[in-house]
């Protein structure tokens, strides 16, 4: 969660880090070969590649930025002004999210639609790219299947903001593999990376074009981006270790920990726990906490507890469900202990 | 602090999650602890450059 400051860095991503620290490098050098490794690592299709951005949504802006310029370099150095480009983005209503301004940051217009007409109609000589925000799979009526396809369709770029959809791991290729030219990732999620780091995978003449729209290339929109070297290394570090985990150990680590927390919370008269996972986005095992009306406190009320306590903890509400929800994956070993203890007292204050 | 207006997977569904701060104290500790751990696959060779074929 990045506004918690993403994940903890396994120790020995740490000491690569440290490593790179050590060192002066030319940086789109770096990027180049650290780009290929991945690609490697990922058994991406021919003709794919990586660079490491400051996060998913960086990938996104330069992604889109280096389809509307190409190699050009006064383009790139007019951007956002989009005169001699192309302009507009096509996107479905329900995938508009905070993160199309990434989007709308290089100067395009955001073409919304909602059916398959629609989006037949919307496709013209101003078409740079049709997006796709891959959480909103459920929502729309176009799925992440069809979108790429019917891009392919109309010969334009498309791109897919797959920023929390690790777990599982196969994300992780499922939509070059699909065909998407362009596919964004948190660095600073599951994969545990750095937190300002991102991936973006795609296509090599577009993630290219993306890197000179990029730092360490001034005068450009994407300068204000920086990666650095000791991010770009600690990505390739933590694609490798992420990708040697044993995942179905993991899922089943994270449901323990939920398990072992229900268990200690059943003891409370009035308390309720049960377990779901989302199908996209943070797929991980989640577990809902419910009270009847033994329990005088509103879950804003345990939340705000849990907050000022000490270890802090953020446990929140989840839209369409009462009470709070939480998941696991993010906590240390021994630390679901420490939350199964602090919400036991936070709802043991306020039981009649 | 607008937990819930984060990320695409914290936002879109709204998910929660938990997170616990442990002590500053320890925090430092375990990084001092991992300048002394052992790398192996990328990186162990000390030079990451190097691995990857860039010159430093």
């Amino acid at each position: 969660m990045t506004v918690l400051g993403g994940s903890i860095l396994r120790p020995e991503l740490e000491a690569v880090m440290a490593m790179a620290g050590r060192h002066f490098v030319s940086i789109p050098d770096l990027e180049v070969a650290a780009g290929k490794r991945i690609a490697e690592m990922l058994k991406l299709p021919d003709g794919y590649s990586a660079i490491v951005t400051s996060g998913a949504a960086a990938a996104i802006q330069s992604g889109l930025a280096g389809i509307l310029t190409g190699d050009n370099e006064a383009l790139i150095r007019q951007l956002p002004d989009l005169t001699g480009m192309k302009s507009e983005v096509i996107i479905q209503k329900s995938h508009r999210n905070p993160f199309d301004h990434q989007l709308r940051s290089t100067g395009v217009k955001l073409v919304v639609i909602e059916t398959r007409d629609e989006l037949r109609q919307a496709v013209n000589d101003r078409t740079a790219m049709m997006h796709f925000s891959n959480f909103a799979n459920a929502s729309g009526q176009i799925k992440v299947d069809e979108w790429v396809k019917l891009a392919k369709q109309y010969n334009v770029p498309c791109m897919n903001d797959a920023a929390a959809d690790t777990p599982p791991v196969s994300h992780l290729w499922d939509y070059t593999t699909m065909g998407y030219d362009m596919v964004t990732f948190s660095g600073g999620k599951a994969m545990r990376g750095p937190q300002c780091a991102g991936l973006l995978i795609g296509r090599k003449d577009l993630v290219a074009y993306a890197l000179l729209n990029n730092s360490p290339h001034e005068d450009t929109l994407g300068r204000s981006q920086k990666v650095g070297k000791e991010e770009i290394i600690g990505m390739v570090k933590a694609l490798e270790l992420y990708l040697k985990e044993d995942h179905d150990a993991l899922a089943n680590e994270w449901q323990r920990r939920l398990d072992g927390i229900a268990r200690e919370l059943a003891k409370i008269p009035g308390v309720t726990t049960s377990f779901f996972t989302p199908d996209i986005a943070n797929h991980v095992p989640h577990m809902q906490i419910s009270w009847d009306s033994r329990i005088s406190a509103a879950p804003k009320d345990i939340s705000q507890s849990l907050r000022q306590g000490k270890p802090s903890i953020v446990i929140g509400g989840d839209e369409g469900r009462q009470g709070l929800v939480m998941c696991s994956f993010m906590l240390q070993p021994g630390e679901d202990k420490i939350v199964a203890e602090q919400l036991s007292r936070a709802l043991r204050e306020h039981a009649a | 602090m607008r937990l819930n207006s984060d990320r695409r997977g914290f936002l879109g569904t709204a998910t929660a999650m938990a997170a616990s701060l442990f002590a500053p104290v320890r925090l430092f500790s375990a990084t001092r602890a991992a300048s002394k751990i052992e790398v192996s696959g990328f990186g162990q060779t000390g030079n990451p450059y190097d691995e990857l074929g860039i010159p430093t």
